[in-house]
């Protein structure tokens, strides 16, 4: 460094290097600036730990099922931002900036919906606002909850939480009953315009169940506004080479009981025309026309990296496979994690019925780190959520946005058929898929259904049933080294013997010259004669 | 159907397709043996012809004396052949140790030619012209210079030569004499019985073809002197000749009763020195005949050179692509679709290769117990893949000099003292070996 500086000349310097060292923060508060305006924010802990992620990733689903635009942000990212928002929800904000409850305060003051799930920032919140004496605390881990998704359910779970906080004034709305130890307290209580659920484990089915169902009146408080969903009655994950003459039982039992159902299809990518898939599709057909909708599976993606130009072109195939077969899917079935990848909410962006799974594809956790509102909203899917089982028949409890109850068809079909039964009794009416609207396009097809109309490339079809012949000599078209492989597998018998009996040949062949070679028939001891000669030539 | 499956595919095909062409040689080769233990090697002759026996040598001072010994102990009669020794080149002390046989046998014919790197050094091609010109007999016969001949070698060699005028050349075998010095010359030990030794009488059985090995064989002078002696330009001068007289209309026929012992390299570096010389010998000989495989005159060679050809192309080819797949299948890079390809393949094609090759030590005295099939199911894993490495680094080298226009050069394989195994130690181990 050049020590002859003049004084301006170090202070410009200083003052540059404050600007540079400080251009992260602004860079930060740049970036809290974008959290984007939408119906309700979900506001978690700074440092949020997994678990806590994984539950706020079930919060923003439920939302989103629901149809609403969801935003959402660690404390810290949210400060300074949240009085653009009429509902927020705080979810375990254990860490926050200081005096990020003034901010709170000045919303609830200003009439926001505030909705406090589990204890420990409501507690802190009433301390910080002079509101001790409106709760009672008991500082215990486990509890009990007892709740009615429907009327006379009585359905009940073990909770676990850090602190159990009750709100011990009137409220203008409580329901559910926890109780912890002899005490007990109420799943979910409103005050004015603050709410509280005293619950904050949504992995558990029961506590997902009651937060939905108490999320969707928080929203809507007034009575009759909420709207009651429907579940729908799905085959799941069906694969083409699996037995068509069981999944056609299976189907028959829906169609006897003429309940509506849908079979969520995997998709294939090459020998569409193949007898065993013409089989398949005839029973898709079958079921097409006697109630059933189908849907597509999601390609299985086995790489690292999603690539959704391949996984797009992947279902274009199998799209126009399937179509050129007469079975014409009507949505796209994916796993959970599809919605907050932005790849993976392009792929979607093209169909309009979503059907989402219960299985598992790529961590939700880190997703909710990356991503700050849920992007696929923008897509105004029709969403069809994963129903949560809360007994053995599997029916769905969820009324707050529409769910799927999957069928294995590999189960017993007395199985199916009471988990039918069980549907039809639960207090969630069952729909069809057929009296919807569905859209979907690829680079190849392009499907409308609306008015009970299919329109395939602007083409109307119809999904009535007409049984077709099976072509008895197909031309299975296998080269030369396709046919090859196959006999490979039908020539290893017959190389298996030939190698038995070749080595049953060498085997006495090699009997053969050591018995000569013991008699001393067959050689004489070259080695010895080498060593007899080099010995006597001493 | 993908890339890995056409490979695996094709190794399948290729490996199976060798394997059953091993199988029906060994068979061949086995009825053979038998056939000439039963009836025996002699056939008397009413007049034994003059041999002249030469021997090449480039500074084989270490094992050149015991050589000479063997070959001056020939049960042939000893004033009906006479000994060339061609000392080409060598900076050791051959000469004297040669000179030194020479005053200890005045009464047998034994004549050293001492050359210089003018007339000689030029390999063993050059160095057998040059004492070609100063042989005296009507059949040559050829030792290495680190070979310890049986002593009825050479008369059984001559006496099945001159029983038959369709003969141009009879070859003998040639045993590993420093077999337990090295895991090596056990490997090399074992593949000399099974594919120099059983595949040559296979292939004599069948179609009357064989190929010289370079050493313990015999050839009539006349067809030396047709020829215009040995290409100079053949590293594989004895697989050169042997093709040279099938278009002759000669055969050539293999009599394993006529031993000789010779040293094999011990260590990595000499034995893949010499593989590759004899590789890319081959690969010379193979390229300058393989016209001749679709020429209907060229009789039975056509098939020799379809042997050759099937060897160097389409085992080393299907060697590589099997090794490939499983190394990728191993990293999982890689994964074969194949109807029917299964472990279950391998398995049997592994233990057809090993009954193949214990066949042809059963023959052999000592040389048929547990070790030897411990030792071959060690060599498929190591020693053939040597040699894929032997044969690759030979294909390079034949097409650099193809493209820079390189001389021959030969590649003197190293000697080794040996270490005399005693009496007792020998002794016990046979023992161990019954």
């Amino acid at each position: 460094m050049n020590c002859n500086m003049t004084y301006r000349e170090k202070a410009g310097l200083i003052l540059l290097a404050m600007l540079v060292l400080l251009a992260p923060l602004h860079a930060r508060a740049g970036e809290s600036k974008k959290l984007p305006a939408s119906d309700i924010l979900i506001v978690y802990s700074d440092g949020a730990d997994d678990g806590d992620l994984e539950n706020v990733g079930s919060l923003i689903e439920i939302l989103t099922y629901m149809d609403y635009q969801v935003s959402f942000a660690a404390a810290s990212d949210c400060s300074g931002n949240m009085t653009r928002f009429s509902n927020v929800i705080f979810y375990e904000v254990e860490v926050h900036p200081p005096k990020f409850y003034q901010e709170v305060r000045i919303l609830e003051k200003n009439g926001s919906a505030l909705l406090f799930i589990g204890s420990s920032f409501l507690k802190e919140y009433l301390d910080q606002t002079q509101r001790s004496n409106t709760y009672v605390f008991y500082d215990l881990s486990v509890g009990r909850l007892y709740y009615e998704p429907e009327h006379d359910s009585g359905k009940q779970s073990l909770i676990r939480s850090d602190g159990f906080l009750f709100l011990n004034e009137e409220g203008d709305y409580c329901t559910g009953r926890v109780e912890v130890d002899k005490m007990e307290g109420y799943f979910c209580k409103r005050k004015g315009n603050l709410t509280h659920i005293s619950v904050n484990d949504v992995g558990d089915p029961l506590v997902n169940v009651a937060i939905a169902g108490e999320i969707a009146t928080w929203i809507k408080p007034a009575e009759n506004e909420r709207n009651v969903y429907a579940q729908y009655m799905v085959i799941n994950s069906v694969y083409p080479f699996q037995s068509p003459e069981k999944l056609l039982q299976v189907v028959e039992e829906f169609v006897i009981m003429k309940e509506p159902f849908a079979i969520s299809v995997m998709p294939i990518y090459e020998h569409g025309d193949y007898p065993a898939m013409q089989q398949f599709c005839e029973v898709l057909r079958y079921a097409q026309g006697n109630g059933g909708v189908i849907i597509l599976h999601s390609p299985i993606c086995q790489t690292k990296e999603f690539d959704a130009d391949l996984v797009n072109e992947r279902i274009k195939v199998s799209m126009n496979y399937y179509l050129q077969q007469g079975v014409y899917p009507m949505g796209l079935q994916v796993p959970e994690s599809w919605m907050f990848d932005p790849d993976k909410v392009e792929v979607m962006s093209r169909f309009t019925t979503i059907l989402v799974s219960d299985e598992e594809d790529g961590d939700v956790r880190n997703l909710v780190r990356q991503e700050n509102n849920n992007q696929v909203y923008q897509n105004k899917h029709q969403w069809i959520a994963p129903g949560v089982p809360l007994d053995a028949e599997g029916a769905s409890y969820i009324d707050a946005y529409s769910t799927a109850v999957y069928f294995d068809m590999t189960e017993d079909l007395d199985v199916i058929k009471s988990r039918i039964e069980a549907c039809r009794s639960s207090h969630v009416p069952l729909k069809s898929l057929w009296d919807a609207q569905h859209s979907f396009w690829t680079e190849e097809d392009t499907m409308i259904y609306e008015n009970q109309m299919i329109l395939i490339n602007g083409q109307r079809v119809d999904k009535m049933y007409v049984p077709s012949e099976q072509e008895e000599a197909f031309s299975y078209r296998r080269n030369m080294l396709q046919r090859f492989s196959r006999d490979l597998t039908e020539e290893n018998r017959k190389l298996l013997l030939a190698v038995i009996a070749v080595a049953g040949l060498f085997l006495l062949f090699i009997f053969m010259a050591r018995h000569q070679n013991r008699e001393r028939f067959f050689y004489r001891d070259e080695e010895e004669d080498m060593d007899e000669y080099w010995k006597n030539k001493g | 159907m993908t890339f890995a499956d056409c490979l695996s595919l094709y190794a399948i095909v290729a490996i199976w397709g060798l394997m059953f062409i091993n199988i029906f040689l060994s068979i061949g080769g086995f009825i053979y043996m038998l056939k000439v233990n039963q009836q025996g090697a002699h056939k008397p002759l009413k007049e034994y012809p003059m041999v002249s026996v030469m021997v090449p040598a480039h500074n084989e001072s270490i094992v050149i004396r015991k050589t000479v010994l063997a070959l001056l102990n020939f049960d042939y009669p000893k004033d009906r052949y006479e000994i060339i020794v061609i000392n080409d080149n060598s900076s050791d002390n051959s000469a004297e140790v040669l000179k030194e046989i020479q005053s200890q046998n005045p009464d047998r014919k034994m004549i050293v030619l001492n050359t210089d790197n003018v007339m000689g050094g030029k390999g063993k091609s050059n160095a057998l012209n040059i004492a070609l010109s100063v042989a005296g007999g009507s059949v040559i016969a050829i030792y290495d210079a680190d070979n310890t001949p049986a002593p009825d070698a050479l008369r059984i060699l001559v006496e099945n030569l001159m029983d038959d005028e369709r003969l141009g050349a009879v070859i003998g075998k040639f045993r590993t004499r420093n077999r337990n010095a090295s895991l090596l010359t056990r490997f090399v030990n074992i593949e000399t019985l099974a594919y120099q030794c059983m595949n040559q009488a296979g292939r004599y059985f069948f179609f009357k073809l064989c190929t010289i090995p370079g050493t313990n064989y015999v050839i009539r002078r006349s067809i030396i002197n047709e020829m215009g002696g040995w290409d100079t330009k053949a590293l594989s001068e004895d697989t050169e000749i042997s093709f040279r007289l099938y278009r002759m209309g000669y055969y050539i026929k293999f009599m394993p009763l006529a031993v000789t012992w010779e040293q094999e390299p011990q260590k990595l570096k000499q034995w893949f020195k010499q593989r590759t010389r004899w590789a890319k010998g081959n690969v010379y000989v193979l390229l300058k005949n393989f016209k001749y495989a679709f020429d209907r005159t060229a009789g039975p060679m056509r098939l020799d050179v379809f042997y050759y050809a099937l060897v160097y192309v389409l085992m080393l080819t299907s060697l590589i692509c099997s090794d490939t797949i499983f190394v990728l299948g191993i990293l999982g890079l890689c994964h074969v679709t194949l109807g029917g390809f299964s472990t279950l393949l391998w398995g049997m094609a592994i233990l057809l290769f090993v009954l193949n090759v214990l066949i042809t030590l059963a023959v052999e005295r000592n040389e048929f117990n547990f070790e030897s099939a411990v030792l071959i199911l060690l060599m498929l894993f190591t020693y053939s893949k040597m040699w894929v490495a032997v044969v690759v680094k030979a294909i390079y080298l034949s097409i650099q000099d193809a493209v820079f226009d390189k001389e021959v050069v030969w590649d003197k394989t190293e000697r080794f003292e040996e270490t005399q195994v005693t009496e007792k130690e020998k002794k016990n181990e046979k023992r161990n070996r019954v």
